[in-house]
């Protein structure tokens, strides 16, 4: 443990300060994202796509939404200085002892902590309060896992307990039967719950309760409640004083109240023709619905939908990609790499248990609420019988008629606490049961791999094969480790506190991967989202989309030759460190597409990004995300980054600069950070390709198209993007082939060394920004789809374009091969490019689009309309105001055209489609 | 196999000693055999060829048995430590969904 992170969080103004750093921080991106929101529904308007009265409306809501949270920041944050201020006092060893407890009514935050490997929360627990562990005047709590760094980093905050909770509250971690849980919210008590819930006064005799989070992610923090049964040997025999509240006390109490004692002391006196007429009261049993968040299950019930979908097509990418590592001699550079994908599962896992058991909660609320109606009309049935049939004409009196009412409704109510119990424990059985036989599932595909990975003969991957194929010895090995079990007395490892042996499934791979696993696991998420959002806007039916989900298999025979092409490649790599490469590169560019999509979504997405937010946010630390998703993109983009270039033999300063480049393109497009990591991610993975890739540079543009496509299709089996974009939309068939036809010297130059290039950040925002907001190109309905080359007759087919396409790729690999026998240098790639793009926009064919451009921006740039959307420095000079004052004088045909290479035009993306736009059609004429 | 099933404290610890028995067997079943695989890979990074080839010949499970404690260092210890990574990681995610 480092001494300082202990000490300095145990510093209540240290804490105050970093506190208040992380609000203004968090405020400040607030702002900056509510003003992008505002700029872009001012875009909205400008373009027609929403109203005024809309845009008003909508605005108003977002300031409000806005208002609502500082205002619940600046009480959260009152509250948090009134705690501080208790620790200060607390720590000042002057202070008053009444005075001390005086300010602890609840429990008060005694100091904070950090745990890293190397150290034990045991230990700095001890250190710091002196007591061992769970402790007994104090107890300590996690309020998160700050997974950024080298090594994962525990934060707890060590809490005092309050008198009467540190005689009754046993620690944590107990053997005491669960008896159910509960959340609170405002507007409830935990203690009205518990009483609810048990019939106890809190803190509970029989029962007790004990909170183990609190969820942050919603309009208010919901604290999470187990109750546990005491174990009949720990109940306090000083709380005999309260049988007067015991159940089954007031049974026998009530007991002296027997009706039937009654009836005989009323026989004696009461003739029988003495009839009375009662009345058989209320005899409603309390319900006893648990304080279920609503949303919150339906978040839920939508996360678990969508997990039950990846987890499928996360083995499958496992699976497809484990191909590729087969092979690795590298023994740790796989389990790197097993351990990402082990993050990843782990990650989705427990998201799906936390969506289950949610789920499973507001079913048994509900099972619960029927069953109290059951109950009641048992009971009206019961005091029916108990009047003889007619409390018109009954020989029980009204008091005898109230008491057996009474008796009844307790007993119900005991009996579905009693129910409520069994139903919690066969809920939490049920999602144990689920979560390890998805575990188990998984992790064993994790062995298999590890095995599959061993190179043939090996003296590892002999034994290996010996045991597993022979009985004898797979016999001897279970021999042996029954006796091994045995032998070390740890009767299945006895003892071990959860959650302090492993990360993951049992690979720690470091800050890293964990983030960049769960950051990929929410794109994956977020994509599937916004193309639900896409759908809902009139993009493309949900059953359109469904139909292409479903029309993946036919997909999969399309791809079937291309994935065993792709195979041979892999497998037939002689270079080792080339196998390597290829297998960290894909993973870094998933991760990174991942996320790249996830942020492209919401950016683009604007409003409809808190509601994708919040689902996020269900199953991770509390209040944690939104930090974490940001610090995910960073370290993503930078390992994706950081693997290419390494790999590929680049350096440092390469590094930096090309970090450098996608911070850039970040503020040049207004951008979420992050946007690019699709950039980052693709071009990786292409460009590792092309760097590779053996043959002669003549054939790989057709190649990398191909791969590209297998690529883009295991993207979407993975949910990272919607499957219409992998198997040849219009756009990606246009811009995507278009710029590796056009360009692949610029792909062979910047794309094989991973740097973010222009031309591939049209790849990666097609593909990033294709599940996020697409602006209808026309008002076609789904029947009449949005227009493509065939449809706008002026514009050029994909025929022409391909045969546009091919002419130039002939030419170029015919003086590549001619003029370049040797792989073609860096220098030699600019030239050609240069000449291909002078060709395209020669004087005969420079059109009013590329006047314009070159009017505007020319001093700039250069004399050519396209040298401003290939040059970084021309990109950072365009004016996205500038750009869009132009994109109004265009007439909807023009405007239609262009978007057609460009799924979202927002700001300066006007910027990228007229690039694009232009490549393809130098004229610029439409 | 690793006598899993007769570990009622195991069982209930990591949260299926209550679930239908055709549910828990094939539970066990999952367990004791990622245990198997997490076993022969541990123990494969640490043999040699001619330690796999004297295995290899045995034909008798108990002498097999014998040799693997004998020929395997600390192979005890790996056996709990395999078990002991199965078992965190299911409890830290019962740890996860209900604290």
């Amino acid at each position: 443990m480092n001494e300082t992170i202990g000490a300095g969080i145990n510093n209540p103004s240290r804490a105050k300060e970093w506190e208040k750093a992380a609000v203004d921080e968090e405020n400040r991106r607030r702002q900056e994202q509510l003003e992008g929101r505002l700029r872009d529904i001012e875009e909205r308007v400008k373009r027609g796509s929403m109203t005024e009265e809309q845009a008003q409306a909508t605005k108003e809501k977002m300031m409000a939404l806005e208002r609502a949270r500082l205002e619940a920041t600046s009480k959260a944050e009152l509250e948090a200085n009134a705690k501080l201020e208790i620790e200060a006092a607390t720590s000042n060893p002057n202070q008053d002892q009444d005075s001390q407890s005086e300010a602890s009514a609840e429990n008060k935050v005694f100091g904070h902590f950090q745990v890293a490997s190397g150290t034990s929360k045991e230990a700095e627990f001890k250190r710091l309060t002196g007591e061992d562990w769970p402790g007994e005047k104090y107890y300590a709590v996690t309020y998160g896992v700050d997974e950024g760094y080298d090594e994962p980093i525990e934060n707890w905050t060590i809490y005092e307990r309050p008198a009467v909770e540190a005689q009754q509250q046993p620690e944590t971690i107990t053997n005491d039967e669960v008896f159910g849980h509960f959340q609170v919210a405002s507007g409830t008590s935990k203690e009205a719950e518990f009483k609810r819930l048990t019939g106890e006064d809190w803190p509970g005799v029989e029962y007790y309760a004990t909170c183990y989070g609190v969820d942050e992610g919603y309009d208010e923090p919901i604290e999470n409640w187990t109750i546990y049964k005491r174990s009949s040997n720990e109940q306090d025999p000083t709380d005999a004083s309260e049988g007067e509240d015991n159940p089954e006390d007031k049974d026998n109490a009530e007991g002296e109240k027997d009706p039937n004692d009654k009836d005989d002391s009323k026989g004696e006196g009461s003739p029988e023709e003495n009839k009375n007429k009662v009345d058989l009261g209320d005899p409603t049993v309390k319900k006893l619905e648990i304080a279920i968040d609503k949303n919150k299950t339906e978040r839920l019930e939508k996360i678990e939908e969508d997990l039950n979908k990846m987890l499928p097509d996360l083995a499958e990418l496992y699976a497809r990609n484990r191909r590729i590592i087969i092979g690795a001699k590298n023994r740790a550079e796989f389990e790197r790499v097993k351990g990402e994908y082990s993050e990843l599962l782990d990650e989705a896992l427990k998201l799906k248990s936390k969506a289950s058991f949610n789920i499973g909660m507001g079913e048994l609320s509900e099972k619960l609420e029927k069953r109290a109606d059951e109950l009641t009309q048992q009971i009206q049935a019961q005091l029916l019988e108990f009047v003889g049939g007619d409390p018109e004409n009954t020989e029980k009196t009204q008091e005898e008629v109230d008491a057996e009412r009474t008796r009844l409704v307790e007993e119900a109510e005991k009996t579905l606490r009693a129910e409520y119990g069994e139903m919690t424990k066969e809920l939490e059985t049920s999602v144990n049961t689920n979560f390890l036989s998805d575990y188990l599932e998984e992790a064993a595909k994790l062995e298999d791999a590890t095995i599959n990975a061993l190179d043939n003969g090996t003296a590892c991957r002999r034994f290996v094969d010996k045991v597993l194929n022979n009985k004898v010895l797979k016999g001897a090995l279970i021999v042996a480790g029954v006796a091994g079990l045995a032998a070390t007395g740890v009767g299945l490892v006895t003892g071990l506190a959860a959650g302090t042996m492993s990360v993951g499934l049992g690979f720690t791979t470091g800050g890293v991967a964990l983030g960049a696993g769960k950051g990929a696991l929410m794109g994956g998420l977020m994509s599937r989202q916004n193309s639900k959002n896409s759908a809902v806007r009139g993009f493309a039916s949900e059953e359109e989309i469904k139909a292409q989900l479903e029309s993946i298999d036919s997909e999969d025979a399309n791809a079937a030759p291309l994935a065993k092409w792709l195979l041979d490649q892999y497998t037939s790599a002689k270079d080792q460190d080339l196998a390597s490469n290829r297998k960290r590169t894909a993973l870094s560019a998933g991760i990174g597409a991942a996320i790249g999509g996830l942020m492209s979504g919401v950016h683009f997405n604007n409003i409809e990004s808190h509601e994708i937010t919040d689902r996020v946010r269900v199953g991770t630390e509390p209040g944690k995300l939104e930090i974490d998703y940001f610090d995910n993109v960073d370290v993503a983009r930078g390992g994706g980054m950081y693997d290419s270039f390494t790999q590929m033999g680049g350096n440092p300063e390469d590094l930096q600069r090309a970090l450098d480049i996608a911070h850039s393109i970040d503020s040049t497009y207004n951008m979420v950070p992050g946007s690019n990591g699709v950039t980052t991610g693709f071009n990786g993975q292409v460009g590792e390709f092309a760097h590779t890739y053996p043959g002669p540079i003549s054939e790989w543009p057709s190649v990398a198209q191909s791969y590209m496509e297998e690529v883009a299709n295991a993207w979407a089996r993975a949910g990272l993007i919607p499957s219409h974009m992998a198997g040849g939309g219009p756009i990606y068939d246009t811009v995507t082939r278009t710029v590796i036809k056009l360009v692949p010297n610029v792909f062979m130059d910047t794309l094989a060394r991973a740097t973010t290039t222009v031309g591939a950040g049209i790849i990666g925002s097609a593909i990033g920004g294709a599940g996020a907001e697409r602006q209808p190109i026309t008002t076609e309905s789904p029947e009449n789809p949005p227009s493509t080359p065939e449809a706008t007759p002026e514009a050029p087919t994909s025929e022409d374009m391909d045969r546009k396409l091919e002419a130039i790729e002939q030419a170029q690999a015919t003086e590549t091969i001619t003029s370049t026998p040797e792989a073609p240098t860096s220098e030699d790639m600019d030239r050609k490019l240069e000449a291909i793009e002078q060709a395209q926009v020669s004087p005969e064919n420079t059109p009013s689009l590329v006047d314009f451009i070159t009017e505007e921006f020319g001093d700039k740039v250069g004399e050519t309309g396209i040298e401003i959307m290939t040059s970084q420095d021309g990109l950072n000079e365009v004016n996205s105001a500038r750009i869009a004052e132009w994109w109004d004088t265009l007439d909807e045909d023009t405007k239609n055209e262009i978007t057609q290479y460009e799924t979202t035009l927002r700001g300066s993306n006007y910027g990228r489609a007229l690039k694009t736009w232009l490549q393809i059609n130098p004229q610029g004429q439409s | 196999m690793f006598d899993i099933a007769n570990n009622t404290e195991f069982l209930t610890e990591i949260g299926i000693n209550n679930a239908p028995d055709d549910v828990k067997a094939k539970l066990i079943a999952g367990i004791e055999g990622l245990a198997e695989k997490k076993l022969v890979n541990r123990i494969a990074d640490i043999v040699t060829d001619e330690q796999v080839e004297q295995f290899s010949n045995i034909t008798d499970e108990k002498q097999a048995a014998e040799w693997l404690k004998t020929n395997v260092p600390n192979f005890d210890e790996i056996v709990k430590e395999v078990f002991a990574e199965i078992k965190g990681d299911i409890l830290q995610h019962k740890a996860n969904v209900v604290g």
